[in-house]
């Protein structure tokens, strides 16, 4: 019930409705009907039993028994029963079938014989008992067309309310569906579009009225969270260029002593972290803001996985990491370089940090119909099995009894800026095998030459400030 | 003939006050000197930056480089200055009090003034990027930035303009052409992975200077590297096998406790 439509459910209603609008009816007309009959039989009871007791009266008394003959022709045509006063019948009408009208000492009452149900008066005169009655054939033939013609109708008025049910509800609902289409289509990208208002001023109306309210404020805070994120952008970066300016200016002082020079280095790789932790928060309130703006061109990727694993060999090798690779000669995809190189070193860095030593990392790279994929997987630890579905939350690590170096913001950056070029980042698989992420791109809009005197394009001029990536 | 290492180091002392001798074919290690090695272009900078402090650092760090500085820290007055004067390079910051950077971009561009405009900015957002270079913005650097990467990005901007618009970066026998992206030393191909080749380029560019492993990691990895700046360490380590193994005079050297200078005696 709960799953169906709307319209569908009216329909139902408006069928359960009709039934008990008929049945409710069908009652209070057979009431009045049998009233009314019943009235007319009394009255006509009242004067029939006043002619027998008139014919009674001139009967001779203390009669061992009563013949029709002794009676008058229109009292003699009448289902009556005459008692003496000892209990022993003086007269019953042949139409009685030699079965009595008594039926305990009520008065007037009903009783049944044969087919037939009486309406039965007793009346008491001289010694004796005058039992007068009269069929109630016209009251069941009543009550049974009308029985009859509710069934007829039945199924006549089900078939009407479903299906007047189902088009008024769905004539009624129109506007709702045109709303909610029209709600649909407002998105984060345009969320200044508003509902265009009925022009009837009912229910639809102030329904409009209210979602255009909630849409003006969604707008509202929507430009805020953006105005935030730029002005935040900027109130952290500035302090921070000035702390690097300045430690800058102090390691070019030749004065310095070595000593004094490394510690300065020290804070100075701090503020790089800093401000790419910095562009990093930024990157994801941006994110939720409506989304990352990303520039992607068709781009050959094997260029930029072959950087990475250069930079993942010096960085695994210390730890003795093997890099096995299974790469085309060339993948050509939809992919904004700086972006995609950023997340490759992000899954490339983690699979060292989160490697055993003497561990293998593998890359692979190819294409498939729903895109083109890189998968990079570890022989590290697996991944919990309660934390996996969350690896892509802000601040959530692999191993949370371990500390190690990481913000924890690297991987749900990755992600976003997966999706922000069309495509996607997933953790395929974390077993005592092997943990392997997945990155899919959209793969070139159009089949471009494969001649090679044909000039790549060129990659995008080189971004500026790009965060650092850390899981 | 006065050596060159000599003339450069006269026009810096007027900044750093410290009296240096360097005789001819002399190799100077000593950290603070690196940086006179470049040759002074005495380039025209004006510097339109609201924040005081970003801008005395700049202005010091330019001068320093042997730079000519005009500072303005108001939009108005810098939307004036910048149409009006010539200048060999306009570093302009974006959020400005009185005057937005970009009006003043877009006013140097209409009244088709081709001085290189650098922008400066703490909006790293690729569409405020796209925007600013739509405009007619030669670079874009993000806050924070290394003073190594600005005197490049400079330098850049200003041999760009100039007559000198090779590709080729020479230290010493040392040559790098940044269109093929061919290496040499003494005529002989040196054959360098890509971060390789992106390290050594930033150590050429700003040749003479004392780069610290941090601007390196920034540059070569636009920060995408989060690991400490070890792997620095590892290329260095890397290019040196190639770059200076095979040759007495060794070009890349270690500045202890900052960082790394490339550097050639001048002959």
């Amino acid at each position: 019930m709960r799953a169906l439509p709307l319209s569908a459910k009216v329909a139902l209603w408006s069928f359960v409705l009709a039934l008990v609008t008929i049945g409710g009816g069908n009652f209070v007309t057979a009431y009045v009907l049998k009233q009314e009959i019943m009235s007319v039989i009394e009255q006509r009871a009242a004067r029939v039993s006043k002619d027998t007791l008139v014919a009674l009266a001139h009967l001779p008394e203390n009669l061992q028994t009563i013949t029709k003959d002794m009676l008058p022709r229109s009292v003699a045509a009448l289902a009556i029963e005459i008692t003496a006063a000892d209990g022993k019948t003086l007269y019953r009408a042949p139409s009685l079938k030699k079965k009595t009208l008594a039926d305990g000492p009520a008065t007037p009452h009903q009783t049944r014989i044969g087919k037939l149900t009486y309406y039965v008066e007793t009346h008491e005169q001289r010694g004796l008992t005058l039992r007068l009655g009269l069929p109630l054939t016209q009251v069941e033939t009543s009550l049974r067309r009308l029985k009859l013609a509710s069934l007829v109708a039945l199924p006549i008025v089900a078939v009407f309310s479903l299906l007047g049910g189902y088009w008024v509800a769905g004539r009624a609902l129109k506007p709702v569906r045109k709303i909610t289409e029209a709600a649909a289509r407002i998105t984060a990208e345009d969320l200044h579009q508003r509902l265009p208002l009925p022009a009837a001023h009912d229910e639809i109306r102030k329904l409009t009225d209210v979602l255009n309210d909630t849409f003006e404020r969604l707008e509202r805070s929507y430009l805020q969270a953006v105005r935030f994120a730029s002005d935040a952008s900027h109130q952290l970066k500035t302090p921070v260029t000035v702390m690097r300016a300045a430690i800058e200016s102090l390691l070019s002082d030749a004065t310095l002593r070595p000593e004094q020079a490394a510690v300065l280095n020290d804070v100075l790789d701090q503020t790089r972290r800093l401000s790419s932790l910095t562009e990093g928060l930024l990157l994801l309130a941006r994110a939720d803001a409506g989304g990352i703006k990303s520039y992607p061109d068709e781009a050959d990727l094997i260029p930029i996985i072959a950087r990475c694993i250069e930079d993942a060999e010096v960085l695994g090798s210390n730890m003795e990491i093997k890099i096995e690779q299974d790469l085309p000669g060339s993948l050509r995809a939809l992919a904004a370089t700086q972006q995609t190189e950023q997340i490759l070193l992000n899954l490339l860095e983690n699979a060292v940090k989160y490697n055993q030593r003497g561990g293998t990392i593998r890359i692979k790279a190819g294409e498939r119909r729903d895109g083109v994929f890189i998968t990079i997987s570890n022989t590290g630890a697996a991944i919990p099995l309660d934390r996996a579905p969350w690896i892509f939350d802000r601040f959530a690590r692999g191993d949370s009894d371990e500390v190690r170096a990481g913000y924890g913001l690297g991987l749900s950056i990755a992600r976003e800026l997966a999706t922000a070029q069309g495509g996607d980042l997933r953790l395929l698989r974390s077993d005592s095998d092997a943990t392997e992420f997945e990155l899919r791109l959209a793969r070139p809009a159009t089949k471009t030459s494969d001649n090679p005197l044909i000039p790549l394009p060129t990659p995008a001029p080189r971004p500026a400030g790009v965060l650092t990536l850390r899981r | 003939m006065p050596c060159a290492a000599e003339r450069v180091v006269r026009a810096a002392c007027g900044n750093c006050k410290r009296k240096v001798s360097v005789r001819r074919g002399e190799i100077v290690r000593i950290p603070s000197l690196a940086r006179h090695f470049t040759a002074p272009e005495n380039v025209k900078v004006l510097l339109i930056e609201d924040e005081a402090k970003i801008s005395s650092y700049v202005t010091k760090a330019l001068t320093r480089a042997g730079h000519t500085v005009n500072a303005i820290t108001d939009g108005q007055a810098g939307l004036i200055t910048a149409t009006s004067d010539p200048y060999d390079v306009i570093i302009l910051d974006l959020g400005l009090p009185g005057c937005d950077g970009m009006e003043i971009l877009g006013a140097v561009r209409d009244r088709s003034i081709s001085t290189p405009v650098l922008i400066l900015t703490a909006r790293g957002d690729v569409k405020d990027r796209v925007a600013g270079l739509n405009r007619g913005a030669d670079d874009y650097l993000a806050k924070p930035f290394s003073m190594e990467e600005l005197l490049a990005r400079v330098n850049v901007l200003t041999r760009r303009k100039g007559e000198d618009a090779s590709p080729l970066l020479h230290v010493g026998d040392l040559v790098m052409n940044d269109t093929t992206h061919d290496v040499t030393r003494d005529g002989k191909t040196v054959h360098l992975s890509q971060r390789e080749y992106g390290v050594l380029h930033f150590l050429m560019m700003n040749a003479g200077r004392t780069v610290t492993r941090t601007a390196i990691c920034e540059h070569v990895w636009k920060s995408a590297l989060a690991n400490d700046t070890n792997a620095v360490d590892v290329y260095i380590q890397r290019l040196r096998v190639k770059v200076d193994e095979d040759f007495p005079e060794k070009l890349i050297q270690t500045v202890r406790g900052t960082g790394y200078v490339m550097g050639a005696a001048k002959k």
